[in-house]
């Protein structure tokens, strides 16, 4: 039998995304986490065949969750989905170790085939994606800056771009505040920019947030 | 038979809508917009006990087709939806003539409870 976990805040994305599987595999067996925590929790207490994961959830980060998934079950497939554009996140949420990524405007035309796809223990990539996964290949020197970020400074640079601050941050991601400052000053340092500003009108450009 | 038209760009929120809709309601018809001018299409081409609709979709989004329709057809009651918190845009929906709106984190109940309430004060 099929047992698939679902994690997003969004109570009406869950429900739409139980009737799209359902529809496909009346006998699933569905959980739902509606944040990192209880993801987590889920995991580590029943065993699933997949689970599909949003980027972004209050707490946690769907990446920070994603790396601990893959911490407690090597072996289970994560299927991670998110509002942001595809070529923006696929190739750091597959480098992260999940086994596809969608754009939450592709969901209900693409779940049932990554699914399937994930079931045969295969990774499950959209054309546009694998064409950004074609074009990176051999053009390291192209590399744009925020892909140099380690997940942890990927994360604290897009909440300083969305304006948080350093206190809010280190709550939200249970880290001490210092630790967020260093991670600052060295997503500066990689990044050439020198303010929360800057940050900001980077992630706007390349669409981040 | 109460008949309501959802917007959103997002496919599977409406399906999730939907489907909470089927389940609340005994006797609905849902039908679905994908952008801003199939909701503005489709608001002022039939009749809608209530409009339930988002504000970020492609094509001016839901405040310019709240303008359109509530110049058009007044009485048709629309609920914005949206992620955005209410204390940032609760205001302006209300102003610009919506007659709710809710967070959708606050979905499920939330939803159900503010579409009965719209549709009671209505009669």
């Amino acid at each position: 039998m099929l047992k698939i976990l679902i994690a997003d805040d969004h109570a009406i994305v869950r429900k739409g995304l139980k009737q799209v599987i359902l529809e496909e595999y009346p006998s699933a067996v569905i959980g739902e986490a509606a944040d990192a925590e209880a993801l987590l929790s889920q995991v580590i207490e029943n065993e699933w065949n997949i689970v599909i994961c949003d980027m972004n959830m209050p707490g946690r980060s769907g990446l920070d969750a994603l790396n601990q998934i893959k911490h407690a079950a090597p072996n289970l497939p994560v299927l991670i989905m998110s509002m942001y554009p595809e070529d923006q996140y696929a190739l750091r949420v597959l480098k992260a170790g999940a086994s596809g990524y969608l754009g939450k405007d592709h969901v209900h035309d693409d779940i049932i085939k990554a699914i399937q796809t994930l079931q045969l223990g295969k990774k499950f990539i959209t054309p546009s994606i694998a064409e950004k996964l074609a074009s990176t290949l051999g053009q390291d020197t192209s590399v744009q800056s925020h892909e140099t970020l380690s997940d942890r400074e990927f994360d604290v640079f897009k909440l300083l771009a969305s304006g948080k601050s350093v206190s809010e941050i280190a709550a939200q991601l249970s880290l001490s505040a210092t630790t967020v400052s260093t991670y600052r000053s060295r997503i500066m340092e990689k990044m050439g920019i020198q303010s929360n500003a800057g940050l900001t009108r980077y992630a706007l450009e390349k669409k981040l947030i | 038979m109460l008949r309501i038209l959802i917007a959103d760009d997002h496919d599977i929120v409406r399906q999730g809508i939907r489907q909470l809709l089927l389940e609340e309601f005994t006797s609905v018809q849902v039908e679905e917009a994908i952008d801003t001018a199939t909701l503005i299409d489709l608001a002022l081409s039939q009749d809608w006990d209530i409009i339930v609709s988002d504000l970020v979709m492609p094509g001016g989004g839901g405040f310019y087709a709240l303008e359109k329709i509530k110049q058009k057809t007044p009485n048709t009651p629309v609920l914005i939806l949206s992620t955005h918190p209410a204390e940032q845009y609760a205001q302006r929906a209300t102003k610009a003539g919506a007659e709710g709106f809710i967070n959708k984190s606050t979905l499920p109940n939330g939803l159900v409870n503010a579409i009965q309430e719209i549709i009671e004060k209505k009669k």
